[in-house]
């Protein structure tokens, strides 16, 4: 009897610390837990949401507009569309906006890449929502004020002076391999700073963040709520700009830079989320290629990564994998000694191309995947970016089981199938001290 | 966004086109919004009013400036006319107020 009084003690604690930090009776009502529910509005807006059991509320509307959806002449526009969110709207002033959020602890905050913006709102449950309300009037209705955007041109100049090297390769490998759409910078070009004026902005809005480009996602809000929500939504309509991007390749974009250190970004085409089957097998060869060690002080045991450690030992190394709606990257990113940036990306090339990949490589990486994916669903702002951009692709999302089963549905030869499509021809994108870094050309 | 300029003033009055005339500013070829104290929420609104009609205002001052100079003023057919007084500046001030208001109603609390 003695053990059973002291587990009824620990529920008790478990109890006075819920209520003390989310007062809401819908907490506990809530039993089934991670599941995850989606409804389609006639306006096919996608609204998805689960339910975690923690304290904090989060909700984000996701459009399928990024650097893809860019033109020539609007180059550096998404990258300004991050630096304006907060910014005045139709319905609420930069001031209103952070003071109110502000008042309630909550968290505003915009991210995007090549094909997708995500407006997030992070909030206790119990100011959900004052939070909601936020979130819609900086999401929707946007005006773009020409001062507030000057204003905000040395905020696009600290991003940029911020860029590590590394993204800055991979940036450039992207431009060498696409040219245009997915070619496209998610960082807008020095000479665009300043550039962008406010009808360019407005019109990439208008066009590109359109009602049936977007989806709501929220974890721990009740569904209906959400889907109230997502309906009462003011968002322009419309189809949107999908620029295609095939991979062009086969040469290299290099900045030189000076310094000691080379950062250089491999990659042929990879796999596309076209079909699910393909992004995972791409996902899985990821990890057999090998991406940064899980143990501290490691080594990381991938098949390009240990050729390219053996070759140049003071390299970092990481597989690289870029899927998107219609076609990927895959390759390698390699970051370090100007001197052994030749002999890194040669092996790392000749192992992209012939490499020899065991059963256990690929168990090891499945299994890598596996708990990667896991990770991801158990944190809560990964897991809502999660929502967000499945069911942008896929139309609907996965469950942690559906995701996981998807990964012990592949099999080697899968795998090694994906991996012997990768003789197309590379493209590099290399910053640095680029003395030793070989030419693409070399390769083709 | 879309700041509507509005010509002339709301309502055409008698004794609201007496007031104007008598002001005097017109006959150096100013309209009202040149002649506004400089005020902080002033000075914003000049700040995001568009270059075009910052251009225009300058050159109206300037030129009032030598009128005064020379202590002369316009022929009369080029005094701004009551109709024809241009609020350039209403809509972007009306808005800086706004602002201003909604970080004072803040502060209160």
């Amino acid at each position: 009897m003695a053990s059973s009084t002291a587990i009824s003690k620990v529920p008790l604690f478990r109890t006075l610390a819920a209520r003390g930090y989310a007062s809401q009776p819908a907490v506990a009502a809530a039993i089934k837990t991670r599941e995850i529910q989606t409804t389609t509005l006639p306006n096919k807006l996608i609204v998805t949401s689960t339910e975690t059991g923690t304290p904090i509320s989060r909700v984000s509307i996701t459009f399928r507009a990024g650097a893809r959806n860019e033109t020539y002449e609007n180059q550096g526009v998404s990258h300004y569309m991050r630096i304006a969110a907060g910014l005045t709207t139709k319905h609420a002033t930069t001031f209103g906006i952070t003071r109110n959020v502000q008042q309630v602890g909550g968290n505003l905050f915009v991210t995007s890449d090549r094909e997708a913006t995500t407006y997030v709102i992070e909030v206790t449950r119990d100011h959900l929502e004052t939070a909601l309300q936020f979130l819609e009037k900086t999401a929707t209705g946007q005006v773009f004020k020409p001062w507030e955007i000057e204003d905000s041109t040395n905020r696009v100049k600290v991003d940029l002076a911020n860029i590590p090297d590394h993204i800055r390769a991979i940036e450039l490998l992207h431009r060498a391999a696409y040219r245009t759409g997915l070619g496209n910078s998610i960082f807008c070009q020095k000479h665009k700073v300043g550039k962008i004026s406010s009808e360019t902005l407005q019109n990439f809005y208008q066009t590109n963040f359109t009602a049936n480009n977007a989806s709501v996602s929220g974890i721990n809000i009740d569904h209906n709520t959400l889907t109230g929500f997502a309906q009462n939504l003011q968002l322009p309509t419309g189809e949107g700009k999908i620029n295609q991007s095939n991979y062009h390749g086969g040469v290299d974009l290099r900045l030189e830079k000076g310094g000691r250190n080379a950062a250089v970004a491999v990659a042929t085409s990879g796999g596309s989320w076209s079909s699910i089957q393909e992004g995972v097998a791409f996902m899985v060869l990821q990890q057999v290629a090998g991406v940064t060690p899980n143990v501290k002080y490691g080594n990381s045991a991938g098949v390009i990564s240990k050729s390219i450690q053996s070759a140049a030992p003071n390299t970092a190394v990481c597989a690289l994998n870029a899927g998107y709606t219609d076609s990927g990257l895959f390759g390698f990113v390699v970051n370090g000694p100007a001197k052994e940036s030749g002999a890194a990306v040669e092996a790392g090339i000749k192992s992209l191309k012939s490499a020899t990949i065991t059963d256990d490589d690929i168990a090891r990486g499945k299994a890598q995947l596996k708990s990667l994916i896991s990770f991801n669903y158990e944190s809560d702002p990964n897991l809502l970016i999660e929502l967000g951009l499945q069911s942008m692709i896929f139309k609907g999302v996965l469950s942690l089981k559906d995701a996981l089963s998807a990964v012990d549905a592949i099999q080697a030869s899968d795998v090694k199938n994906v991996a012997r499509k990768l003789s197309n021809k590379v493209s590099i994108g290399a910053v640095g001290y680029l003395e030793h870094v070989p030419y693409a050309a070399d390769f083709n | 966004m879309s700041y509507v300029i509005r010509r002339g003033p709301r309502k055409i009055t008698a004794i609201g086109r007496w007031a104007y005339n008598l002001s005097g500013f017109n006959q150096y070829g100013l309209h009202h919004d040149d002649v506004l104290y400089e005020t902080e929420d002033v000075k914003e609104a000049l700040r995001r009013l568009p270059q075009q009609y910052v251009d225009e205002r300058n050159f109206r001052i300037t030129r009032a400036l030598h009128l005064s100079m020379t202590k002369t003023i316009l022929p009369k057919d080029q005094w701004t006319k009551y109709e024809e007084d241009f609020r350039y500046l209403e809509p972007y001030l009306e808005e800086v107020q706004r602002e201003r208001e909604e970080k004072e109603e803040w502060n209160k609390q």
